[in-house]
């Protein structure tokens, strides 16, 4: 939901890959042309909705389950194929249509008549209530959201009005019930063949149900071998029609340089994941007629955390120098290769209440140099810096930060760190200086700064800021319905915490997916997971 | 010193090596830095959550409970849960070891092939321009790393020249695997008669197996030339050339059989190496096999697939060299005084 | 990767092992060669600001990526940072971390083997044992699974070389002392009423020492070796720091755009400086221990 702490399971090493040598281009899908061919770098940890896994996992779930709702997507404008969500735009997913009632504190949704599971049995209101029930209470990771984000914390909350009429009682409105509806976590299972494999220790299967689907999907799994490739076929009978690739295969190619490879030999249609194509392999296809580059404004954070609660970034000026000596303009070219911008706000480009003027902050080393003077900071201080192994921006920006630093008297060692590793001393807070980066699924201020900022957030607020001022105003406007009010609330919070320097703030990394040309209907949503079935080909 | 008695001396120093061999593997993966339970549980966890997982995964227990638990799913053959995959590390293990199994066994047959027939040549023809050119070979091979070896290959046979196919796993994308029946795809595709996965099945293997053949065959031929020139030097080669034998018959008869004694000695050691050669090989040609398999897990800190890599090799290791030992027990009486 | 194998080497002490080396070197211009090599590196290593043509670490963004030119010899990489002054500042670390765990290896396995040997029963025993467990992991597999364990940085990388190492000298030293303990000389040192460490250290040790050296000459190849491999696999040596393996990895990234030069040339720093000790290594085992000249 959650996250830019997407994790990618591994890759090592270098590889090998090269130009290409026509060999495959003859085999590929003459004979099979309803076949759609991705790489992606990850394995399936578990298949269970409500838990929280691999991007393999998520992407495998958002296209073999459904969810209440959709966020909806529309045609971008100038990119023409690509489709693109935008903020407060749903549509009937498993619901076919949803009403607010007492004020926005309750959220009733009509069924859609006529679904069945594979199983032949009908979807009904007590199914969808069986899905929120075990996302409540299984010892998944919607249990901590509930609460907090749409006050529901027990299961009479969830309410079955008739057989097709299913309500959310949550006692107060929420202007996130919508989005937290949407999320891939509250995807629609079968509570019978759930409830069939429940036993005393394990009441809500989840044993079972991480390694068996049980959905209703555009998608059926029909393969999942774990380092070489996951299947799904297109179900049969689906509501939303019949996909135009009825087969897409997933394979598992861990080495960027293979998948570049891949790609320029039409072997594979499209590279997914965190990892997938770093901007300098994505600008060496950029003019190859063969190819379509979409590339998107995306709400991924990336930031330069700076520990406040540890010196010398306790100290506001340091932190602030700090931002002045970040080196965007060499960044953006030279590790983004474009594919990116500034970060000019603590939230995202694309989340309500952005506002862009805020910032002062630019490369300025003299700048930089003057506040450390003011700060008091006598150099040289020695500093890890950490980031993520496979994290290839993140590597080069260090670098690039690394040599700005050492100008304001730090002598910084980049430390590299295996993900389990980065994300369990970022829990404890124990990173002086990292490269962070999140991305919030419901793209909502409050959410994001709620869980990036509030003092209380223990494993989120990984920069460990604390500031009462701040966490009064996200307490105080987290569920204010009025919206002008709330966002106004928004551009406060970002003021604060820009002057704060609360952050190193980096860059967003736009969403860029490279594409065979004659590939269309592409979607990005605000969890970035594609669902193959909106895929079409284009008439060439 | 009876036969019997000298087999079960062997199999008897064994057991300690084995216990040793768990405890040394246990100690390493319960070292790695980070908390696994921590990825597994994603940011939002909570205290109670975490708690959750890491009983899951036995993580809240004492060490030695722990240890005692990894013995006994050992002998159960259960060795855990790998976390990046949500199945039991058993089922990804034997998925993968195929593939491992065909590359190592291709590069052991191509070593042999070339290193053997050179390590004659030299011993034979010792001093001439062959013995020169064995011992370039053999003093460059032995100071080649791997991986770049393969870089190399990769950039020369592949990109360079175009002859080699692309360096991406076991097969060309687009085509099916073989019918299982050994899981090497190789031998599948042979016994099935499907000429193409075959095809491109040996293509694909080529490269990887000349890699890591590459990295042993300096040795093998050093040590075979090492044994031939001995007994080319033994008294009763010296009186198989008074009595006039033709040379071919005395060299590739007697003196080779001979000198096979102390080149099997070697093919244990060589053995063990090509298990450690494997997983550097396997990440430069991204060959799915176990060494590529722990390595992946090293980086999320999956401890399952890191303790039954590093065992699996430990443990072939100690019993090849068993058999090893005793064929060489078998074939030579002398040494079961040793 | 190297085939480690203790050789199995008796000890007739040398008679002014300088000289007839230098003589042997005259004969053999290989190992002078090698010598020169490995002389060559240190030195570059030792004087390497003045050495390098550049700041290792300096970026230049309007350089970056360029193939080999007189500007840059060797080209440049990603962040236009001058390759031969890398590989130049990486062969300290390459040189410095073999050679510091060769020594830590010599100094432990050493005193461990002395002892086992001398004493044999059940110390003997045990140590042996342990060794044996050790030994029945690859060497490059112990190593792969240490480093992960003890995390990255360059101590934890000595000790996990080291740690490779130890069973060869302690194996090596454990056979020469059986073979020695029992000679005349050290019976004479025990009548006259030495102490056992005393007559293991200062009477039976330094006749063990020129198989020692052979063997560290070796190792430092080998550790080199390890070194490099684990650091290719991202488990050793981390950046800023550089080291020819890890150069070689992230060179290996570049060759889908096929700059060759990032992989290449870090790849040969590593043969050389191998194939240099190795050589050396060869020689001087001919040099100290006649017995295996005939082999060879």
């Amino acid at each position: 939901m959650i996250d830019g702490f997407s994790r990618r399971d591994v890759v090592i090493g270098g590889s090998a890959a090269f130009a290409l040598n026509g060999l495959s281009t003859q085999l590929a899908r003459a004979d099979e042309p309803k076949t759609l061919t991705v790489a992606w770098d990850t394995d399936i940890d578990t298949l269970d909705p409500a838990a929280y896994k691999s991007i393999a996992a998520f992407t495998t779930v958002a296209n073999i389950y459904d969810s209440p709702l959709f966020w909806k997507v529309q045609p971008v404008a100038e990119q023409p194929g690509v489709m693109l969500a935008r903020p407060g735009d749903y549509e009937g997913g498993i619901a076919e249509s949803w009403a607010f009632e007492k004020d926005g504190a309750t959220l009733v949704m009509k069924i859609r008549p006529g679904l069945t599971f594979p199983s032949g049995r009908a979807v009904n209101a007590a199914a969808v209530k069986y899905l929120f029930d075990r996302n409540l209470q299984s010892p998944g990771y919607m249990a901590r959201l509930f609460p907090v984000l749409v006050h529901v914390s027990k299961p009479e909350q969830f309410e079955v009005r008739d057989d097709m009429t299913f309500a959310m009682n949550m006692g107060a409105p929420s202007p996130m019930a919508l989005d937290v509806v949407c999320l891939l976590n509250n995807a629609l299972v079968d509570p019978d063949e759930v409830k069939a494999h429940a036993t005393d220790k394990d009441p809500w299967a989840s044993d079972w149900i991480k390694r068996n689907a049980t959905g209703l999907g555009a998608y059926r799994l029909v393969r999942n071998e774990p380092g070489v490739e996951v299947v799904i076929e297109a179900t049969p009978n689906y509501w939303r029609g019949k996909p135009t690739f009825e087969r897409i295969v997933l394979k598992y190619v861990p080495n960027e340089a293979d998948r570049v490879l891949l790609l320029r030999r039409g072997a594979i249609d499209l590279v997914v994941g965190r990892a997938g194509l770093t901007p300098r392999n994505v600008k060496s296809f950029e003019g190859d007629k063969k190819f379509k580059i979409v590339s998107l404004p995306d709400t991924t954070c990336h930031f330069l955390c700076m520990n406040n609660k540890k010196a010398p970034f306790d100290n506001v000026k340091v932190r602030q120098a700090v931002n002045y000596a970040i080196p965007i303009e060499a960044i953006l070219p030279s590790v983004l290769y474009g594919y990116g911008a500034q970060m000019k706000s603590p939230v995202a480009s694309l989340t309500p209440g952005y506002d862009e003027t805020l910032s002062p902050y630019k490369h300025d080393i003299d700048k930089a140099q003057a506040l450390i003077k003011e700060s008091g900071l006598k150099g040289p201080i020695e500093v890890d810096l950490a980031a993520r192994v496979g994290w290839q921006t993140h590597e080069q920006a260090a670098v690039w930060i690394q040599r700005e630093l050492e100008k304001l008297g730090f002598k910084i060692n980049i430390v590299r760190e295996t993900d389990a590793t980065f994300r369990q001393i970022a829990n404890k807070g124990d990173h002086v200086l990292s490269i962070e980066s999140w991305q919030s699924w419901v793209n909502d201020p409050f959410y994001h700064l709620s869980f990036n900022f509030h003092s209380k957030s223990r494993n989120t607020n990984v920069a460990g800021y604390m500031n009462p001022t701040v966490d009064k105003l996200i307490d105080d406007n987290m569920h204010e319905p009025d919206k002008a009010k709330r966002l106004a609330a928004a551009r406060e919070l970002q003021k604060i915490l820009i002057d704060d320097a609360a952050w190193g703030f980096l860059w967003y990394e736009n969403w860029t997916r490279v594409t065979r040309a004659d590939l269309s209907g592409i979607g990005k949503r605000w969890d970035s997971f594609e669902r193959y079935h909106e895929l079409t080909l284009a008439a060439t | 010193m009876s036969f019997v008695y000298f087999v079960l001396n062997r199999i008897a120093l064994v057991i300690p090596t084995l216990l040793g061999v768990t405890l040394i593997s246990f100690m390493l993966t319960n070292l790695l830095p980070g908390n696994p339970a921590v990825v597994k549980a994603g940011a939002l966890a909570t205290p109670e959550y975490l708690a959750t997982v890491e009983r899951q995964m036995g993580l809240d227990q004492p060490l030695y409970v722990q240890y005692a638990r990894f013995v006994s799913g050992l002998l159960h053959g259960d060795l855990g849960e790998s976390a990046s995959t949500g199945r039991p590390v058993l089922e990804d293990f034997l998925q993968r070891l195929p593939a491992t199994l065909e590359l190592t066994l291709a590069s052991l047959l191509i070593a042999c092939l070339l290193g053997i027939p050179l390590g004659i040549l030299s011993a034979v023809h010792r001093d001439k321009f062959v013995d020169h050119v064995g011992r370039v070979i053999g003093v460059v091979g032995v100071a080649m790393p791997s991986f770049w070896t393969g870089l190399l290959l990769i950039f020369v046979m592949f990109y360079a020249l175009e002859i080699a196919p692309a360096p991406l796993g076991r097969l060309a994308p687009n085509i099916a695997a073989p019918t299982a029946i050994t899981g090497m795809y190789v031998v599948d595709s042979a016994l099935t008669g499907n000429w193409t996965a075959l095809k491109s099945a040996s293509a694909q293997l080529f490269l990887p197996s000349l890699t890591l053949a590459f990295s042993i065959m300096a040795p093998l031929a050093r040590m075979v030339r090492a044994s031939m020139l001995e007994i080319l030097q033994s008294d009763y080669i010296k009186a198989a050339w008074a009595a006039g034998l033709p040379s071919r018959t005395i060299i590739y008869g007697d003196a080779l059989r001979n000198a096979m004694i102390p080149i099997i000695t070697t093919l244990g050691t060589v053995f063990g190496f090509l298990m450690a050669g494997n997983a550097v090989v396997e990440s430069v040609f991204a060959w799915p096999g176990i060494g590529n398999y722990a390595l992946a897990a090293l980086m999320t800190k999956d401890s399952g697939p890191i303790q039954s890599f590093v065992l699996f090799v430990a443990i072939s290791y100690v019993f090849v060299n068993l058999a090893v030992d005793l064929a060489y027990g078998l074939a030579d009486p002398r040494i079961r005084i040793g | 990767m190297t085939l480690t194998s203790a050789p199995d080497l008796a000890t007739p002490p040398v008679r002014r092992p300088f000289r007839q080396g230098m003589a042997r070197l005259r004969r053999d211009p290989v190992s002078l060669g090698a010598l020169i090599i490995i002389l060559a590196m240190v030195l570059a290593a030792v004087f390497a600001p003045w050495a390098a043509p550049y700041d290792p670490n300096a970026t230049d963004i309007s350089v970056a990526l360029e193939a080999s030119s007189w500007a840059h010899l060797l080209g440049t990489d990603v962040y236009g940072r001058d390759q031969l002054s890398r590989i130049i500042y990486a062969a300290r670390i390459d040189l410095l971390i073999p050679a510091a765990a060769t020594a830590i290896a010599l100094i432990i396995g050493c005193a461990i083997g002395a002892v086992a040997g001398y004493r044999g029963g059940w110390l003997d025993h045990i140590v042996m044992r342990c060794v044996e467990a050790v030994m029945a992991f690859p060497a490059l597999v112990l190593a792969m699974g240490l480093a992960a364990a003890l995390g990255s940085g360059l101590g934890n990388l000595v000790i996990v070389i080291a740690v490779t190492q130890v069973p060869t000298y302690l194996r090596l030293i454990r056979g020469e002392m059986l073979r020695v303990r029992d000679m005349e000389y050290a019976e004479a040192a025990r009548t006259v009423g030495n102490g056992d460490g005393r007559i293991i250290f200062v009477h039976l040790l330094p006749n063990c020492i020129p198989p020692i050296i052979v063997q560290a000459t070796l190792s430092l190849g080998y550790g080199l070796l390890t070194m490099a491999t684990l650091s290719f696999l991202g488990l050793g040596v981390r950046p800023p720091d550089s080291e020819w393996g890890e150069m070689t990895a992230e060179g290996a990234s570049q060759i889908v755009t096929g700059e060759w030069w990032l992989f290449v040339f870090p790849g040969l720093a590593i043969i050389f400086t191998v194939l240099a000790f190795n050589l050396v290594g060869d020689a001087l085992r001919d040099l100290l221990d006649p017995r295996m000249r005939g082999v060879k």
